[in-house]
C-alpha cells in the first residue's frame, strides 16, 4: 500500500482494536449489572424482551402482532 | 487499465478453497444446531421459539467467527509468510460471510418481527428506541450497520469494480472492513452475550476478538519497525549497507522491504542476475510486493494474487498492461545504495550484478 493508505490502514485498525476493546468491557459490566438483578425478579429469553428485561428490542412489535392476531381470532 | 468485466478465473485452488470454507461453515452451523441446544438446557414448550432462536444465534454467531477468522489472515500474512495461500481468496471468504449474515438477518426479520402489525423492516427501526440507554439499546442496529458495509464489499469485491473505482479508492472502501468488525462486536456484546448464559459463547466471542486485535497490533509493530529504519541518504541515494549483510538476511529469489524518505516502500529483489528495485505496491490490489518471491520464469509476483512483473521494467509480461516504478541501484564500495526517485514508468532499469556475490542459497 502506499503511504496514506498505510497511515490510514493503520489508524483504522487501532481504532476497531479501541472500539471492540471498549464494547467488551462495556457488555461485561452490563452483564455484571444484570446479574446482581435478584433472581425471582430475572425471566430469560425473548419472553423477557417484552417486560424491558433482555436486551433484544424486537418482541414489542411481534407481541403487538401476537395481539392483533389474538383479536382477530377472537372475532 | 480498462475496467472491462471479466469473468471470474476459476482454478484448482480457488475450489479447493472455495469448497473448505463452505463445508467448515456447514459444519459449524450443523454442530451448533445440534449440539448447542443441549448446553442451553431450555424447557420443551417453547419448541420452536428455541429452535428459531438457535437458528437465528448459529447464522450470527457463524458470520462473526468468519469475519474474525478473515481479519486475522492479513497480519497473519504479514507475520508469516506460510498463511499467504489464505490470502489468495480472501473475497470469496468475504461474500460468503456475506451470504451468512443475510441469512441471519432473514431468520431474525421472519421471527422476532413477522407478527407485527407494521412491517418488518419498519419494527427493525421503530420496535426500540431507547437510544440514550446503554442497557437495552437497540443493539440490532449496529448489526445491520456491519451487515450493509458487507454487503457493499461483497457487491463490489470483483476485479471490475477495482478497475473502476481505481485500486486506490476500492482499497479504501474496502478498509470499512474495520468498521464492520467494531459494530459487529457491539451487536454481539450488547445482544448475544446479554442473553447468553453459558460460559462458551462469551469465550468464544471474546477469543475471536482478542485473537484479532492482538494479530493487528502484531502486525502493525512489524510496519512501524521497517518505517522506523533510518538510513542514509546523499544527494539523492539512500544506503542500504554492505551486500554481504543484504545477501545474508535476504534469500534468492526474495526482497527486503525499505522506506523511502517520503514513506513510500521499495522492494529490492535479490535474484541470479543481482539485485532489483521495484515499488513495493503492486498495481493490482496494492498488495506487498516485496513479500513475494521471484518465479522460475524471472517476474516478480505479488503475493496476494499473483500478478507479475519483470524486475528490470516494471512492466507485467503480455498480454497484461500494469506497471510499477522501478529504482536504481549501484554499488559504492561494498555499499549498496538505492535512488529514491523512481524511473519512469516503463523504463527498463538494469540489475545491479554483484561479484562475488553467491548464486544460490
Amino acid at each position: 500500500m502506499r503511504r496514506g493508505q498505510r497511515s490510514a490502514h493503520g489508524a483504522l485498525s487501532l481504532a476497531m482494536t479501541l472500539a471492540v476493546a471498549a464494547s467488551l468491557i462495556a457488555a461485561f459490566v452490563l452483564k455484571q449489572d444484570r446479574s446482581a438483578v435478584p433472581a425471582p425478579e430475572r425471566l430469560s429469553g425473548p419472553e423477557a424482551a417484552s417486560l424491558g428485561d433482555a436486551p433484544t428490542t424486537a418482541a414489542p412489535a411481534r407481541l403487538a402482532g401476537r395481539a392483533t392476531e389474538s383479536a382477530e381470532a377472537a372475532r | 487499465m480498462s475496467h472491462i468485466y471479466k469473468p471470474v478465473g476459476w482454478d484448482r485452488s480457488k475450489i479447493v478453497y472455495d469448497l473448505v470454507l463452505i463445508a467448515a461453515a456447514g459444519a459449524f452451523l450443523f454442530l451448533y444446531l445440534r449440539i448447542a441446544p443441549g448446553y442451553a438446557g431450555l424447557d420443551r414448550p417453547f419448541e420452536d421459539m428455541i429452535a428459531r432462536t438457535h437458528r437465528i444465534q448459529a447464522f450470527g454467531l457463524c458470520a462473526f467467527l468468519m469475519l474474525s477468522v478473515i481479519l486475522c489472515i492479513g497480519p497473519l500474512a504479514r507475520l508469516d509468510p506460510r498463511f499467504l495461500p489464505l490470502l489468495y481468496n480472501r473475497r470469496h471468504f468475504g461474500v460468503l460471510t456475506a451470504a451468512v449474515a443475510f441469512a441471519h438477518i432473514g431468520f431474525v426479520l421472519d421471527w422476532y418481527f413477522a407478527f407485527a402489525p407494521i412491517g418488518r423492516w419498519e419494527g427493525l427501526f421503530t420496535a426500540n428506541v431507547s437510544y440514550g440507554q446503554l442497557l437495552g439499546f437497540p443493539f440490532e442496529l449496529f448489526g445491520l450497520a456491519a451487515f450493509v458495509i458487507l454487503m457493499v464489499l461483497a457487491l463490489t469485491s470483483h476485479d471490475f469494480w477495482m478497475r473502476f473505482l481505481t485500486p486506490r479508492v476500492w482499497k479504501g472502501v474496502h478498509m470499512t472492513i474495520y468498521a464492520a468488525y467494531a459494530l459487529v462486536v457491539a451487536h454481539v456484546a450488547f445482544g448475544y452475550l446479554q442473553s447468553s448464559d453459558g460460559a462458551i459463547a462469551p469465550a468464544v466471542v471474546v477469543g475471536a476478538a482478542s485473537v484479532v486485535c492482538v494479530l493487528h497490533l502484531l502486525a502493525a509493530g512489524r510496519e512501524r519497525r521497517i518505517d522506523g529504519e533510518r538510513r542514509a541518504i546523499e544527494a539523492g541515494w539512500m544506503s542500504l549497507g554492505p551486500w554481504p549483510a543484504f545477501y545474508e538476511e535476504t534469500p534468492l529469489n526474495r526482497a527486503k522491504i525499505v522506506s523511502l524518505p517520503d514513506g513510500e516502500r521499495v522492494a529490492v529483489f535479490r535474484h541470479a542476475r543481482g539485485l532489483s528495485a521495484v515499488s513495493n505496491v503492486c498495481a493490482h490490489q496494492q498488495g506487498p510486493l516485496g513479500e513475494g518471491r521471484i518465479l522460475p520464469d524471472g517476474c516478480i509476483t505479488c503475493p496476494w494474487h499473483g500478478f507479475q512483473f519483470d524486475p528490470e521494467t516494471g512492466c507485467a509480461p503480455p498480454p497484461f498492461d500494469d506497471r510499477i516504478e522501478t529504482y536504481r541501484l549501484r554499488l559504492t564500495g561494498e555499499t549498496i545504495e538505492l535512488e529514491t526517485a523512481p524511473q519512469p514508468l516503463g523504463a527498463k532499469t538494469p540489475s545491479l550484478p554483484i561479484a562475488g556475490a553467491p548464486q544460490e542459497g
